[in-house]
């Protein structure tokens, strides 16, 4: 019982701390760094299709599509909507547009159909993914793809900002700021495992392939933006995490759709144990060692929980260090206790405001999001 | 209630319910239910 206790401990330490301390040594001990494209000369850049899976998000599409025609790019990037059995505005609001995108209507089949289809209609070299609701930075296509002048790149993952991390108060609850910190460990993590080799997946808004390397998912596939990465990394090439290559989103509004979010995301890593067994293969996984410290240590903690409070509980009359424990346990859980209570007070807090202020609301009266001013980023002029 | 405190209880709110996720994943594979985004 006190092997089972401190193995908990020291496997859920490792996947918190110890991995991440072992990652930042290493990426500063032997990172890899991605050559870069930084011509202007158009030809010199490869083209581009841009991909949006959507279903029924015909109040969005306008503002995105225009969004995706003002990205500074050499060559103009092919658009591509795929509406996957939408039953709104969606045919009506991209006829806006005529010749300047291409949709492709199916019916209802699923997101990885849907990128199936597009991928297929697709002729740039790079294929890039995009969601409907994010917005992206207006230079995010051409940082995403100035990585592909490596020829290791296979794949490259911008970076999501919530607006949480942004707009101070833009979404003033527990979730938030709890899903805030995460994310920014989650980035951590990424951009030193993209300096090492590779990141594990891609952020699913906003990520770039190799047209050559895609492989069409299977159609009940959860995470499109990880198996299809990391097919491109057991195939020996890499996905590097672009920092400047950025979109933003807003946050869940409320813990039980940011559960959701996570339950489908969870699901989703076991799920891909079964699609690509091969992960789990040290000799056939070139990142191994990152795969099972973060992913399969991930799905691993919760046991490693459940394992340590039990064990410190009937260890806990016998000796006063499991007695320590299982209070210290006690009183984390407390504290998420708290945390959730003040969670579900925020958010009452804020539904009581959403209805003294809303009047008619359509979605296509929202107000644009305030997109914040970025500095920086290359313009390069085509041709 | 201080600040820090209210931080805390979030990231352990945040924690908790990571862990509970992988658990429900866990079972929505094995019940195949499928979730589009």
């Amino acid at each position: 019982m006190e092997t089972l206790f401190w193995t908990s401990v020291l496997l859920v330490a490792y996947v918190y701390v110890g991995y991440p301390l072992i990652l930042a040594v290493w990426s500063a001990a032997a990172g890899r760094p991605v050559r870069k494209r930084t011509t202007a000369d158009a030809r010199a850049w490869p083209s581009v299709s841009i991909v949006v899976a959507a279903h029924n998000e015909g109040a969005r599409l306008h503002d995105r599509v225009v969004n995706l025609r003002q990205q500074v790019y050499p060559r103009p990037p092919e658009i591509i909507v795929v509406s996957d059995g939408s039953t709104d505005s969606t045919r009506r609001t991209l006829a806006f547009f005529r010749d300047d995108i291409r949709l492709i209507e199916l019916p209802r089949s699923g997101k990885p159909a849907a990128l199936n289809a597009g991928v297929a209609a697709a002729s740039g070299d790079i294929v890039l993914f995009a969601d409907a609701r994010q917005y992206f930075a207006h230079d995010a296509v051409l940082q995403l793809v100035s990585n592909f002048a490596d020829p290791e790149v296979g794949g490259v993952t911008g970076e999501l900002i919530l607006d949480c991390e942004f707009e101070a108060g833009a979404a003033d609850s527990t979730v938030a700021d709890g899903v805030g910190l995460y994310w920014r460990y989650e980035k951590w993590l990424r951009r030193h495992e993209s300096r090492v080799r590779s990141t594990l997946g891609a952020t699913g808004a906003i990520y770039a392939l190799r047209r050559e390397l895609w492989q069409p998912l299977p159609p009940d596939t959860l995470l499109d933006d990880v198996l299809a990465p990391m097919r491109v990394v057991l195939d020996g090439r890499r996905i590097v995490f672009e920092e400047r290559a950025r979109a933003f989103d807003r946050v869940a509004p409320d813990g039980s759709a940011e559960s959701r979010r996570k339950t489908r995301t969870l699901a989703g890593n076991y799920q891909i144990l079964s699609l690509e067994p091969r992960l789990l293969f040290p000799f056939l996984n070139p990142v191994w060692v990152q795969y099972l410290s973060h992913k399969i240590g991930r799905l691993m903690v919760p046991w490693a929980l459940l394992t340590a409070f039990v064990a410190s509980a009937l260890l806990a009359a016998d000796q006063w260090l499991y007695s320590v424990a299982l209070i210290l346990q006690l009183g984390f859980y407390g504290l998420a206790a708290l945390g959730g209570w003040l969670e579900s007070r925020d958010r009452s807090a804020t539904g009581r405001a959403d209805e003294a202020s809303a009047s008619s609301h359509h979605p296509a009266n929202e107000p644009r999001r305030r997109i914040p001013r970025i500095s920086g980023g290359t313009r390069v002029k085509a041709g | 209630m201080s600040l820090r405190v209210r931080r805390f209880a979030k990231v352990a709110y945040t924690f908790v319910m990571m862990n509970y996720a992988a658990v429900a994943g866990l079972f929505a594979v094995r019940r195949g239910r499928h979730v589009w985004r």
